[in-house]
């Protein structure tokens, strides 16, 4: 472990290379050399508790149920799978209780400082950002979970302020309305755990900020009304997909799959020449993909993870609870 | 920089045990299995990128036999078509279209290289199957339209 920890600092080190536009996106990019070298990292840290350890066991054999739908696609199942495993490996790492997390928290302070520069920089001189996971949805997601824990630092520490200034920034540039609502319940509920003495207070915020979503979501319906139209078409047509192949189209298949399902006002919208790489909502696109054996697993997940928050806000845990925020900012 | 690197270098290292159970040993092993499957489409899509710049066949196949998947295909048969080389684009999109059979698009790129041929009468076949696929498509709806109307005039 003390070779491991010499390493450590010289990979921190070498982030900035990794975020150079200069490389190509699709060799050097983030998106692989960050979780590549997160893995090991990761995997080491890791606690299970006992409950989990045996979730973990249905998840992968259930998972590996859907790897094998459709043997032609192999490596796109592979590159699925990986990116499968990274995340629920990132989640259980949200619940460890192992010292050893705080590292990696701190590693992926670091990076999401680093996005926040190179997207703060790209909003303002107007070059695209190369994104972290190829999204800059998956990018804010990351920089959640350093607001967390930014909220948490010492305010005396000059840097702390400016970490918070930074990474502001990048989400409240970002378009993803998921990003902002998690924004958003992340600050109800800092308020919420600031004033639980106070019944009235605590109340009202609630209110407030309820009546203040109301304005924020309206107006972004309004301004931006044929996405939400779009995505209703897509969404619709998912649900025929979804209800002819119950058994799922086969992973990675979406794209393929949606021309036979293609709605004829979504088609115009689009336009001659467009494809529907996914349904724009990460849950529908896997449902679609997996079939019931995968909506079995989510259903499982999302009703594990609902009881663990339920016991922390009982125990006024706010701290972890905030963790659970970035699960619901799927894209 | 500097910054974060003050804020890592804070408790850095503290209370790190090193234990390895067997079930993180499997999960281990899962994640080797995925990088193993994903290490050819990373490579693959890095040759896609090459070959696209330098307008180079060799990277290109070599991308689509990596890839495993229709746009390393669909790739190499854009670049066949734009050099004229036919057959081996129409083999190029035939092989993407096992990878994706319901791609309306490389159904009229193959009509487009009978058109291309003179074989008018496949180039119809390929481009009333782009329509079953895609309907309501005027491009389609129009290019069959005139390859009728030419089939019409050669008599």
């Amino acid at each position: 472990m003390q070779k491991f920890k010499k390493y450590l600092p010289f990979l921190i080190l070498l982030n900035p290379l990794i975020y150079s536009s200069l490389f190509y996106e699709s060799f050097l990019s983030p998106k692989y050399l960050f979780f590549i070298l997160l893995l090991p990292f990761t995997i080491i840290s890791i606690k299970f508790k006992e409950k989990l350890s045996i979730f973990t066991l249905i998840f992968f054999l259930l998972l590996s149920y859907f790897i094998f739908l459709d043997i032609k696609h192999i490596d796109s199942y592979y590159f699925l799978f990986l990116g499968l495993i990274l995340y629920y490996i990132s989640l259980l790492n949200i619940f460890s209780e192992n010292p050893n997390y705080k590292i990696i928290k701190k590693f992926i302070i670091f990076n999401s400082i680093l996005i926040s520069i190179e997207g703060l920089v790209a909003y303002l001189s107007g070059f695209n950002s190369v994104g972290f996971v190829g999204s800059h949805k998956f990018s804010a997601m990351i920089c959640l979970i350093a607001l967390n824990e930014i909220l948490y630092l010492d305010f005396k520490k000059w840097y702390s302020w400016i970490l918070l200034i930074f990474i502001s920034a990048y989400l409240i540039t970002d378009s993803s309305l998921a990003i902002r609502l998690g924004i958003a319940i992340i600050f109800i509920l800092r308020f919420y755990s600031l004033f639980k003495d106070n019944k009235y207070l605590r109340f009202s915020i609630i209110i407030f900020f309820l009546l203040i979503s109301i304005f924020l979501l309206n107006n972004r319906y309004n301004s931006n009304r044929n996405s939400y139209d779009f995505r209703k078409e897509v969404w619709m047509s998912s649900l025929r997909m979804f209800l002819d192949n119950p058994f799922g189209i086969g992973m990675n298949n979406f794209q393929d799959v949606y021309n036979l399902y293609r709605s004829k006002r979504e088609f115009l919208y689009r336009g001659e020449n467009t494809v529907v790489e996914n349904a724009h909502n990460d849950l529908i696109t896997t449902i679609v993909e997996g079939g019931i054996p995968v909506l079995i697993i989510l259903l499982v997940f999302f009703i594990f993870l609902f009881r663990i928050a339920l016991k922390m806000i009982r125990n006024n845990d706010f701290k972890s609870i905030w963790d659970y925020v970035l699960l619901f900012c799927f894209h | 920089m500097l910054i974060p690197i003050a804020y890592i270098e804070q408790n850095y290292g503290e209370n790190i045990s090193f234990k390895f159970p067997k079930y993180k040993l499997v999960l281990f092993l899962f994640s080797l299995i995925a990088l193993y499957g994903s290490i050819g489409f990373i490579v693959g899509d890095y040759y896609t990128q090459q070959g696209l710049e330098k307008k180079d066949e060799s990277l290109l196949l070599k991308s689509a036999n990596m890839r495993k998947d229709y746009i390393g295909w669909w790739k190499l048969g854009i670049l066949y078509r734009e050099e004229k080389k036919y057959k081996k684009s129409m083999s190029a999109f035939i092989k993407s279209l096992e990878f994706a059979p319901f791609n309306p698009y490389t159904y009229s790129q193959i009509g487009y290289i009978y058109i291309k041929l003179k074989k008018y009468d496949k180039a119809i076949l390929f481009y009333k199957k782009a329509l079953d696929i895609l309907p309501w498509s005027k491009t389609f709806q129009k290019n069959i339209y005139w390859l009728k109307r030419i089939k019409r005039d050669k008599g």
